[in-house]
């Protein structure tokens, strides 16, 4: 039988403090979102791993754009509140045209893919995966009310360095 | 029946401290560190849609956690070379740990050990002692041989009860 180490013993008496509320919360409207119980809110949730989109990629954009749904919109959303989902990358929807106003936004990955060691240009080894994301986001045309959601697959190669002891 | 969202809430509940814990080794803060807790359980949350939907194991979700971790690390890095010689500052307020009895002088004193051993220490004894992995899943998270798990873990217990008796030390000879 394993004899606890006396430094195991006083380890014994340290917790993991629990994630803070608000922590809690996001993480748990994130998995009510992506259930789709709560689908509205992914976007907001999203700006709370700011991160998450500065992937380091050697990506390669992939695919074309394509515009998917087409729907009228029943009742219109504050101005104030498309304010605060305003894009801030390059992607094509960055800067809508005049009389369209971006609406909200989201990355989802949608595969991943091991890709085995590679070297990187300073001759480290590094464990690549490739992921396949596909950025959504949804323009309002403010004259008839009718919200395009227009969706850009695209293909990001994420490396690790492989470290050693 | 639960709700695959309610399954994976009452996963986060049990295992939410233990993930915290791990993503502190690869974090500047604990905002930082939950951000990095969310990025795991995303990208776990896709990679289980496959697989019935259920929450992971969690030797998996250590073994995002640190590639999330990494990979973050690796950009910030680029992002602040030449600008700052320090990559990572600690909050000394902001603790890791918290003891179980007020006033426990050793485990206070072996928090901050824990804080300070290499991250390499450091992360298999996460893993094994809040995480309760086993060498074997270790070293599959971690990609190297049991052995090699057990050998860092008896180390770092080693490094720790050595650093315990040096604070001590210092404590009593300037108390």
């Amino acid at each position: 039988m394993h004899t606890p180490d006396p430094v195991e013993t006083i380890l014994a008496r340290l917790m993991p403090p629990a994630l803070s509320d608000a922590g809690q919360r996001e993480i748990e409207a994130m998995l009510e979102a992506l259930a789709g119980v709560s689908a509205a809110s992914l976007p907001a949730k999203r700006t709370a791993i700011p991160w998450l989109r500065r992937i380091v990629t050697g990506g390669i954009a992939a695919a074309g754009v394509a515009t998917a749904l087409v729907f009228p919109l029943a009742s219109r959303p504050a101005p104030s509140s498309w304010a605060a989902v305003a894009p801030s990358g390059n992607s094509p929807t960055a800067n809508p045209p005049a009389g369209m106003v971006l609406v909200s936004e989201s990355d989802r990955i949608e595969s991943m893919t091991d890709d085995g060691w590679q070297e990187d240009p300073d001759g480290s080894t590094m464990h690549a995966l490739r992921l396949n994301v596909v950025e959504e986001n949804s323009l309002l045309d403010e004259e008839t009310g009718i919200v395009m959601q227009v969706s850009q697959p695209r293909e990001e190669i994420l490396l690790m360095p492989v470290s050693s002891f | 029946m639960d709700s695959p969202a309610n399954k994976w809430k009452q996963w986060l509940a049990a295992n939410g401290p233990r993930l915290l814990l791990f993503a502190r080794g690869w974090s500047n803060s604990r905002h930082d560190a939950e951000d990095l807790v969310q990025e795991a359980i995303l990208r776990m949350w896709h990679h289980q849609e496959d697989k019935g939907g259920g929450p992971p194991d969690l030797p998996l979700v250590f073994a995002t956690i640190r590639f999330c971790g990494l990979n973050h690390h690796r950009s910030e890095s680029r992002r602040r070379k030449r600008e700052e010689s320090i990559i990572y500052l600690n909050d000394f307020q902001d603790v890791w740990l918290d003891p179980v009895l007020e006033e426990d002088e050793d485990a206070l004193l072996l928090r901050d050990a824990v804080q300070n051993l290499s991250p390499k220490l450091r992360e298999v004894v996460v893993m094994k002692f809040w995480g309760g992995l086993t060498f074997m899943q270790i070293s599959e998270t971690l990609a190297i041989s049991p052995n090699t798990a057990a050998s860092r873990y008896r180390y770092a217990l080693e490094q720790l009860a050595h650093e315990l008796r040096r604070m001590k030390e210092y404590r009593h000879a300037h108390a």
